[in-house]
């Protein structure tokens, strides 16, 4: 179905040499296989993709060089474009906000069948088809604008089977979801490969459950493979012998598992959030319903939760950016809403979700020298704390002067990390930050977050990334429908 | 800082679903209204003709049930309404004469004069307004712009036009949540928002502008990606699901609109002085 034959492909680097993004790639890949692709940030798992989908090299952006060969389905991606290799390939992307065109569900899923131009009353069915096969049908009417992170990346994925490609090319589709809703998905995945007998490449560096039911398991590293072949009950063992980190398998956290490194006894809480009630308007239901929690001092506190559960609301009330409806969050004591913006920014640093929203200066040395800049740190201990930020978040090698805007995905996220860490808050908030972050990233970041910790600290994660939060949390507090469900340390207010 | 209880009295002008009548209609037979409504009210200086436009389309907003959230959006045109009514009542007298002279002065080199001609004509300039301002934002509250869309592409217009306007529409939308989270980001950065940011900081400004920049050409990169994935582009003429289908109302509609427009226009016909 397949073929790609020494697929080699470089972009320019920036004050470096070339990068080589795929390197002497031979793959063949079977009518209906189920292959996962994985390893680090930058190993070249979406280049890949892109190679099959024909975007690289009609849409290729980065000025790279391509060069080998790759069929799907007897087209050659060279003499193909994009939109008629689309006939056979079908793409689920990362970000299901920059895959979404129209603004309701049924037209979005209508949009790639309107282009092929099958008549209006086919498309109806196999809208209806396609939607009670992800379970989705209650959906169609939405706008969806008005949809969660997950039911929009099951839209995507909708509005792609629909289409019947015979082969589904995922990058990282479980990236934004809970368990519950990566479970769903895999399911979904599980029986289209077994009914339809559509080829599925999806690309993944949480391969977990994932790896075990695929028909083979390729891993790469630096744009090369280093093991194709079948899934093994210990991927994460065999990678590392081949110099890749993978995570171990999804740790059960859910709970009388959960964590209690800490209850809080004797220790000052730095923020005591009271009954917070918060919708957004025009929102049928209330993104936070009676939220009441103590941070305490020294303490990692996880708040987990499902998309959509009241996590990130919830982040932007601790730091002032929204302000509830009705309760009250108290800062060292002093109720949050009598104290200006910027001492609130002294206070507490937030690490907002998506690092292109914060990202902007020249160098990573001036990137990381706004926020101390804008509350009042002096120049000369910014220059000292920069080496030590670097060095924690593994950015060490880079030159601090490269533009930030320059560096990878996993790279930019751990500038926007630093950028926040720098500030040296006594509470820093980290919203989704391992988003982008392959697992040897992941670790590095969860110790540096306990190093802060010990120096008094405190840290709030709110994520849904299980294997993170099992490696930092002192405590783990789970979200549902804007409620507290349960704390690990059992007290509230 | 923003406060829930603020943003909860915020509104725009944007599409707001109810399952009225006018909601109902077809696209195309809004369009042609909001034109006819905007022709005739251009057509004439007369303030009962204006007059029913106005009243038409102060109905529809009734009809469609949006009546309090269209006159929240009518708040908008306050400030163009305030100025055109200074402009036309105190320097317009030697167009419109008509009528003794109210009020006359001399402030440097303006020579403000009010006149009951001036009031007649500032007063049918606001009722255009009204009329064509109202008429707008009607439409755009009760018309999903996919639908508008589609009928654009239905009336002929090249798909490549009434993809990107549509596309463009929709992404109002998510670029104002973008703006809004780069905002959030460089406030949790510590950057004020205060008047010293524009006046002493304007560099500081560019925390804003070039993530702006990044977030917009990312989102057209990756989406342009999505589409051709989606076969954008295979057909010149793509098929239409759900195509606006014209139904009896929409006639019953159009034949309202015909004659409503059609009284105004023989009114300004009979009367064309402004004022009578």
């Amino acid at each position: 179905m397949i073929r790609m034959r020494d697929l080699n492909y470089t972009y320019p680097g920036y004050n470096t040499p070339p990068v080589a993004a795929l390197r002497s790639v031979d793959l063949d890949i079977e009518r209906g296989e189920k292959v996962v692709v994985t390893g680090p940030s930058g190993s070249g798992k979406t280049s890949l993709l892109k190679c099959i989908n024909g975007i690289i090299p009609h849409s290729d952006r980065n000025g790279g060089t391509f060069s080998g060969e790759v069929t799907v389905g007897g087209m050659d991606t060279r003499a193909h474009p994009v939109a008629e290799l689309s006939r056979i390939v079908g793409t689920v992307f990362q970000n299901p906000d920059h895959q979404i065109v129209t603004n309701r569900v049924d037209a979005e899923i209508a949009f790639g069948l309107e282009n092929r131009g099958v008549p209006p009353e086919e498309i109806e069915t196999k809208i209806r088809r396609v939607a009670k096969l992800l379970g989705i049908e209650d959906l169609l009417e939405r706008e969806t604008a008005e949809l969660s992170w997950g039911e929009k990346q099951k839209v995507a994925v909708a509005s792609v089977l629909v289409m019947e490609p015979e082969v589904v090319v995922m990058d990282e589709p479980f990236s934004g979801l809970d368990p519950a809703s990566s479970s769903n998905l895999a399911r979904v995945l599980d029986s289209l490969n077994d009914a339809a007998g559509v080829t599925l490449i999806v690309a993944e560096h949480r391969v977990g459950r994932l790896a075990a039911a695929a028909d083979r398991v390729v891993v790469m590293k630096d744009g090369a493979v280093v093991y194709d072949g079948p899934p093994v009950e210990d991927l994460a063992t065999l990678a590392r012998s081949r110099g890749v980190v993978l995570p171990d398998a999804a740790p059960a956290i859910a709970g009388n598992d959960l964590p209690r490194r800490s209850s809080g006894a004797g220790k000052r809480p730095a923020i005591k959030a009271i009954d917070l009630v918060f919708a957004y308007p025009g929102a049928p239901v209330r993104a936070l319903d009676g939220v009441s929690l103590k941070i305490f001092e020294g303490e990692i506190t996880v708040v987990l939760g499902a998309n959509g559960s009241g996590k990130s609301t919830f982040a932007r009330h601790l730091n002032g950016l929204l302000r509830p409806d009705a309760g009250k969050i108290l800062l060292f004591g002093e109720e949050m809403a009598g104290i200006p913006p910027r001492t609130i920014a002294r206070r507490v640093g937030l690490v907002s979700q998506h690092a292109d929203h914060q990202l902007f200066e020249e160098s990573i040395a001036d990137e990381f020298a706004f926020g101390p800049e804008n509350t009042g740190v002096p120049a000369s201990e910014i220059e000292r704390r920069i080496p030590g930020v670097l060095a924690a978040l593994g950015l060490g090698h880079i030159d601090p002067k490269t533009p930030p805007l320059r560096l990878s995905a996993g790279e930019k996220q751990r500038v926007a990390i630093g950028s926040v860490l720098i500030m040296n808050t006594p509470i820093v908030v980290l919203d989704e930050p391992t988003l982008g972050l392959d697992e040897g990233l992941k670790r590095r970041l969860a110790e540096t977050l306990k190093e802060m910790c010990r120096q008094r600290q405190s840290v709030v994660v709110m994520t849904h990334d299980l294997e993170f939060a099992s490696a930092c949390a002192d405590r783990i507090v789970s979200m549902d429908r804007g409620k507290i469900v349960c704390d690990s340390a059992g007290g509230g207010a | 800082m923003t406060t829930g209880r603020k943003n909860k009295r915020t509104r725009g002008i944007v599409y707001v679903p109810k399952d009225s009548i006018v909601h109902a209609l077809d696209p195309r037979t809004k369009l042609f209204a909001l034109i006819a409504v905007s022709v005739a009210s251009l057509l004439s200086e007369n303030l009962v003709a204006i007059g029913i436009m106005v009243a038409f389309v102060c109905a529809s907003a009734l009809a469609a049930g949006v009546g309090r959230d269209w006159l929240h959006a009518l708040r908008i045109l306050v400030p163009i309404v305030l100025i055109t009514i200074v402009i036309d009542v105190f320097f317009t007298a030697a167009k419109y004469p008509g009528g003794e002279t109210l009020f006359s002065a001399e402030i440097w080199f303006l020579h403000p004069t009010a006149t009951w001609g001036t009031i007649a004509f500032a007063a049918s300039m606001t009722l255009k307004i009204l009329a064509i301002g109202g008429g707008s934002f009607l439409f755009v509250m009760t018309t999903p712009y996919d639908a508008f869309v589609k009928s654009l592409a239905l009336l002929g217009v090249p798909t490549i036009f009434t993809f990107s306007l549509g596309y463009a529409l929709k992404s109002a939308a998510s670029l104002s949540r973008d703006a809004a989270g780069i905002v959030d980001a460089q406030r949790s950065r510590g950057l004020a928002f205060d008047r010293d940011l524009v006046l002493k900081r304007p560099l500081k400004l560019l925390s804003i502008f070039v993530p702006m920049v990044v977030s917009v050409m990312n989102r057209a990169d990756q989406v342009s990606d999505a589409m051709q994935c989606r076969g954008y582009g295979l057909r010149k003429k793509p098929t239409m699901y759900r195509a606006p289908v014209m139904r009896r109302c929409d006639y019953l509609a159009l034949s309202i609109v015909t004659a409503v427009t059609a009284m105004s226009l023989v009114y300004t016909g009979y009367f064309s002085n402004p004022g009578m």
